[in-house]
């Protein structure tokens, strides 16, 4: 352990004491016994303040209406956001957009907070670990909100490129059945187009080697998004270095997302390009790029 | 009177209290700046668990109430902060928002505040909450690689601020 080490835990721990626990049991207890739900009450005094905020609140509504109207623009984003904490049922690719494009990649039984859903309730918008300034958008089948927390129909709606309304206090919750996929087009003997592929960008960059790599990101991971009239049959990788290629293998089964992790042998620090080949269900193929840089020492 | 089947289901409430309680509030007011308040967002988080218990396992609990209790109180902070520039504009007496986040005057603190809350969150994870890289990687859902260098820059910053030096 470093002495940088000893000094920030031994200041942090002074800094803030633990608390003793006496009573927090029995109090915990009792107001789960009271029917309390853990959602924290509205702050704020005595009925005094209740004018106050009652005028806030119309003057809220006032904003909200003119706001809807178009009258201030597009909306300002909330000032807070409240959700409903869930899990992931298995890994999955999120978006930016309700079946938009790929953004990020969430694992199976990650925790996550829903704040919206979409129109056809299809997808829900969580917060982004990562960065919590973010939605991203998820299937709605890959997430299970908590038992007792709000459920779908208690969530705002919102959506790209134009939020949607928010549901209305006190309205009845939304029922609005998902939207009826359209049947998937058939194979078309006359495809002639290639594929559409996009790489987004590896992250994090760039990628270290393995002994010295206390601080350093030894796995980098990036999102292909590829899609044709007939149907995608593969996608693949390789990472041309100066050390030669390395055969990059998808993790998972849907969304393509392809993630490179060290060690491999024989390079040394370059920047390496990563050419994806994209094949529908007549072979017509398509092909895009990234680059990622690999460093064969951890100077941290 | 004690919900025994969801206590049994979701938590060791006995437990939970007697190891982790101290040090996970101890984390969330580090991480959000108010320890003031860490204590009831604790609380609430672990009421919810209890009242609301998840269909998935927790499989680290201690990790798992820190991140939900910071968030929480991070929430409420924010509500205040809204409320109060609200009261401010309809002209509301001073006074109106009375709870003011309890801060810490030193050199310490400053550096705390400066620090991004991803950093903030991995540090008070790793010194406080006593949780392993790996660990917090999994609860916030980054890399191994990502907790390292949050940890990394943090304990740079922070040690600048302390005036240690590494030997040798």
């Amino acid at each position: 352990m470093s002495v940088e080490d000893d000094a920030v835990r031994g200041a942090l721990k002074a800094s803030y004491p633990e608390p003793g626990g006496a009573g927090v049991v029995r109090v915990v207890r009792e107001r789960v016994a009271r029917g309390e739900t853990g959602i924290v009450p509205p702050t704020g005094g005595g009925a005094a303040w209740l004018a106050w905020i009652g005028g806030a609140l119309a003057i809220g509504v006032l904003a909200a209406g003119l706001g809807a109207a178009g009258v201030f623009g597009h909306p300002a984003v909330g000032v807070w956001e409240s959700g409903s904490p869930a899990g992931l049922v298995r890994t999955a690719v999120a978006a930016d957009c309700p079946g938009g494009s790929p953004v990020t990649v969430f694992s199976a039984r990650q925790r996550v907070l829903v704040i919206a859903r979409s129109a056809d309730a299809g997808y829900l918008a969580v917060r982004d670990p990562a960065d919590y300034s973010r939605r991203v958008w998820l299937p709605a089948d890959v997430v299970t909100i908590d038992s007792g927390q709000p459920e779908l129909g208690a969530l705002a709606m919102a959506g790209c490129p134009a939020p949607e309304p928010a549901a209305q206090d006190g309205a009845p919750a939304a029922t609005t059945p998902p939207a009826q996929q359209p049947p998937a087009a058939p194979p078309t003997p006359s495809d002639v187009s290639a594929p559409s592929v996009s790489v987004g960008t590896f992250s994090p960059q760039p990628l270290y080697g393995t002994e010295s790599a206390a601080y350093c990101p030894t796995t980098s991971t990036i999102v292909v998004t590829a899609s044709d009239s007939s149907g995608i049959t593969s996608v693949g990788g390789t990472l041309d270095l100066p050390g030669g290629t390395v055969t990059l293998q998808s993790s998972s089964g849907s969304g393509y997302v392809f993630a490179v992790r060290t060690p491999y042998t024989g390079f040394s620090d370059a920047t390496g390009t990563v050419t994806f080949t994209v094949v529908d269900s007549v072979g017509n193929s398509a092909s895009a790029s990234a680059s990622l840089g690999v460093r064969a020492t951890c100077l941290n | 009177m004690p919900n025994d089947v969801n206590e049994q289901a979701a938590l060791d409430l006995d437990g939970f209290v007697a190891r982790d309680y101290g040090r996970v509030v101890a984390a969330v007011g580090m991480i959000t700046g108010n320890r003031q308040d860490a204590p009831d967002a604790v609380q609430d988080a672990l009421v919810g668990l209890l009242a609301r218990p998840p269909r998935l396992p927790i499989d680290n609990l201690p990790a798992w109430v820190t991140v939900v209790a910071s968030n929480r109180a991070r929430d409420r902070h924010r509500t205040r902060l809204a409320e109060a520039r609200a009261f401010e504009r309809l002209g509301a007496p001073d006074g109106a928002v009375e709870d003011r986040p309890e801060m810490l005057d030193t050199d310490l603190q400053r550096a705390l505040d400066a620090l991004p809350l991803q950093q903030r969150r991995v540090c008070a994870l790793h010194y406080l909450a006593d949780q392993s890289v790996e660990a917090i990687a999994q609860i916030l859902g980054i890399s191994p690689g990502s907790v390292k260098t949050h940890l990394h820059r943090a304990r740079k910053a922070l040690a600048t601020s302390l005036k240690v030096e590494e030997l040798g």
